[in-house]
């Protein structure tokens, strides 16, 4: 088993090969590298250059987009229809007043919070694939979904290459292809007990370990309700979902922290499924 | 305070056929993302800035975090191990034999560090060719410490039957990245064996540029090595029976730099170049190895030993350069093709080309096969002498061992492994044939004319390497 690391969304990255060969690990780990890198150039929020900032500059006026970011927003379409609207592309405006720098800043006001509701919400955007009009003053971002489809693309690059079992893992977010010849990954999820294993599949974890708001013996964790602008109080503070892919795994892994059980949610989906419930 | 409109939000009954709907968009979506990186891998692409500076902080609205550091801590103690116990038997026809156990153990630590360890026991016994030429006469030659003889044949090589040692040597290494784009390695080696001590330490510091897809390496190493031959150190052209100054130990030392630069071209080939250029100093001179004295092509006798036998002697300074490039290709579900190529050439003008070739095969999910061939062919160092002629002038070095003399040598191999175990541990088998055959145009006259001056050498390899 070959390991080798490297630093992509603001994440340590770690590609497990159960290879003994460094040749066959350098070709798989330089084309990951490679892809992590490129869409992390072409979806962060924080390039220039990048597709979110052409679309913010837009003032209103119809862009074209290219075929991959076509397919995110057809995506995110799906993911806000099925979720009926708690999946929102267009909810990264309220990051102005949450910014969950540390357990104690305060929280922010209702009439805060109102001001920029009027900016969220996917039914606002006019979308006629390949062709956006984003509102003025509204933004995109694929902040929910962008490192999951990482990992499912760079997993996909990888079976390109070889056959022989890899294991992705974009902090925490993991992706595994085939099953070790040991019988099953065994991945530790931060900061809690839980230690996962699974054959192949996505794993996603939602929910985050330092980034949360304590007032009195309330926690608001960082996910943030699109509806009403508020961030998610939820008795358990991580929650971690294993599904056919990262990216499925994710969504699930959000939309079961918006949902009021969010046991219930997942027992319904039928996937496996693993709760922190400590309080931080 | 109150902090709770959002109670008041009714949220959405878990939809049944959400997973369903779900995997079907996804499906959708890494189709065409597939399809997006295709199209976007050709160059006009935006180029992906390597440099870390130029990389945006916090993209995915994560803070850094030591995920790793404690998601795998607990999995592993403080480093995981593996390694290797290998078994060498190597078996020359009527001649050396040698059995090598090694033990090779791997120490991984967090951050990809790396601690290596190797130990081999190299016991070599057998007969070796002394550099005398055959003769029509039984020849007797007395052992380096005077008080032993052997005796060849007439018409036979001679051979030094109480050719026997035993070499134990060390070597370690520590390895590890230095931020994302170095990496260094420091290492050390000791062996000893009853005549001859070895000390080496090496570095190499390598570099990944072009967002890790090329890495140059810059290597430099020392070795200090301490002969203390059996009966004295011949200092070059004593006679076979001279008393030689006992106890006398000498040395060499060695500098080695390299070179290299390996590069990945595709997510299929991997292509790798080094030069290395070696300086050694001191006493290079095999202190067992003979030259015969033969009597001139006038003489009516010609070509019979003269009974007189010198030591060799070889010069004390030695400049070697090395020019390397490989290849490996990954052809996916075929297994892996490398090729590689390496021209030498050395201030004794020794000139040598190698060419190889491997072939890896996976055979399912536990065996795996591997065909290998290796082509080696040499001309002769300057001093390179199969014998010496009674009445002419001592050439300034000379030597008769075959090793330095034109040759080629051709290895095939072949190989079959299979994981054993819950798939965590290897036992291959490789088995090689070797063939050394040296030019027979040798300039022999006389008696000498009938006889192979120069020993072929055929050998047999077995290695069987268990991995854990």
């Amino acid at each position: 088993m070959l390991k080798r690391v490297f630093n992509c969304m603001a994440s340590p990255c770690e590609i497990l090969l159960e290879t003994e060969d460094p040749i066959l690990m350098n070709t798989v780990e330089a084309a990951v590298v490679k892809e992590a890198k490129r869409i992390e150039t072409k979806f962060s929020r924080y390039n220039d250059q990048g597709v979110l900032a052409v679309l913010q500059r837009s003032g209103g006026a119809r862009v074209e987009v290219d075929s991959e970011t076509a397919a995110l927003i057809e995506f995110a379409k799906t993911c806000y229809e099925l979720s009926d609207g708690l999946l929102d592309i267009t909810s990264g405006v309220l990051r102005r007043v949450w910014s969950f720098k540390t357990p104690d800043d305060p929280v922010p006001k209702q009439r805060e919070i109102a001001r920029l509701l009027p900016l969220i919400g996917f039914e606002k955007l006019t979308w006629n694939a390949p062709f956006l009009t984003l509102p003025e003053g509204m933004q995109i971002d694929f902040g929910g979904i962008g490192k999951e489809y990482a990992v499912d693309r760079c997993l996909d690059l990888v079976s390109s290459i070889t056959t022989v079992p890899c294991l992705l893992n974009f902090g925490g977010d993991l992706a595994a292809k085939r099953a070790p010849s040991a019988g099953e990954w065994r991945v530790g999820i931060e900061g809690t007990a839980n230690v996962v294993e699974f054959k192949s599949g996505g794993i996603a974890t939602s929910g985050d370990q330092r980034r949360y708001l304590k007032v009195g013996s309330k926690i608001y964790s960082h996910i943030l309700n699109p509806k009403t602008g508020w961030a998610v109080e939820s008795p358990y503070t991580s929650i971690s979902v294993l599904s056919s892919t990262c990216t499925n795994a994710g969504v699930l892994a959000t939309l079961s922290f918006l949902q009021d059980d969010p046991k219930a949610f997942l027992e319904a989906q039928g996937c496996r499924y693993w709760l922190q419930k400590d309080a931080p | 305070m109150q902090l709770t409109p959002q109670k008041a939000e009714k949220k959405t009954e878990p939809k049944k056929s959400l997973k369903i709907a779900l995997s079907a968009a996804t499906a959708t979506l890494l189709a065409v993302g597939s399809f997006a990186h295709a199209e976007e891998s050709v160059p006009t692409e935006p180029p992906v800035p390597s440099n870390d500076s130029a990389q945006k902080p916090a993209v995915w609205d994560q803070p850094p975090s030591d995920f790793f550091s404690r998601t795998y801590s607990a999995l592993k103690g403080w480093a995981k191990f593996n390694g290797e116990v290998g078994l060498l038997y190597y078996k020359e026809t009527n001649r050396v034999s040698a059995f090598e156990p090694s033990v090779n153990l791997v120490a991984m630590f967090d951050g990809g560090k790396t601690w290596s360890n190797h130990l081999t026991l190299d016991s070599l016994t057998g007969a070796s060719p002394n550099g005398a030429t055959p003769s029509r006469n039984a020849q007797t030659f007395t052992g380096p410490s005077g008080n032993s003889t052997y005796s060849a044949p007439a018409g036979q090589v001679p051979v030094d039957g109480s050719f026997h040692d035993t070499r134990i040597a060390y070597s370690t290494g520590w390895f590890q990245p230095l931020g994302e784009k170095y990496e260094f390695t420091v290492g050390g080696g000791v062996s000893s064996e009853y005549d001859y001590r070895s000390l080496t330490l090496s570095s190499t510091v390598s570099r990944y540029l072009n967002s890790k897809n090329t890495k140059l390496s810059l290597g430099a190493s020392l070795e200090l090595d301490v002969s203390d031959p059996v009966g004295g150190a011949p200092q070059g052209f004593d006679t076979m029976n001279a008393k030689l100054p006992a106890d006398k130990a000498l040395g060499k030392t060695v500098q080695d730099f390299l070179i290299g630069l390996s590069q990945v071209m595709s997510r299929r080939l991997i292509v790798q170049a080094n030069y290395s250029i070696g300086s050694s100093h001191g006493y290079m001179t095999d202190p067992y190895k003979l030259l015969s004295e033969v009597l001139p092509e006038a003489n009516v006798n010609a070509g019979d030993s003269t009974g007189v036998y010198y030591y060799e002697k070889r010069p004390d300074a030695r400049t070697k350069n090395s020019l390397y490039v490989g290849a490996k290709y990954h052809l996916l579900k075929l297994g892996i093709l490398s090729g590689s190529y390496r021209y030498f050439w050395d201030s004794w003008h020794v000139h040598s080309h190698t060419f190889g070739v491997d072939y890896d095969l996976p055979l399912g999910p536990k065996w795996h096969a591997g065909l290998d061939v290796r082509y080696y062919l040499q001309s002769k160092a300057d001093f390179y002498r199969p014998f010496l002629i009674q009445g002419e002038a001592l050439p300034s070095y000379a030597s008769a061992d075959y090793r330095l003399g034109d040759m080629d040598a051709i290895t095939v191999g072949a190989k079959i492994g299979k994981k054993i175990g819950e798939g965590k541990n290897d036992l291959t088998f490789h088995l090689q044939y070797y063939q050394q055959t040296p030019d027979s145009n040798l300039g022999a006259f006389g008696s000498l004319a009938q006889y192979t001056i120069a020993p072929s050498v055929k050998a047999l390899i077995l290695k069987m390497i268990f991995g854990f």
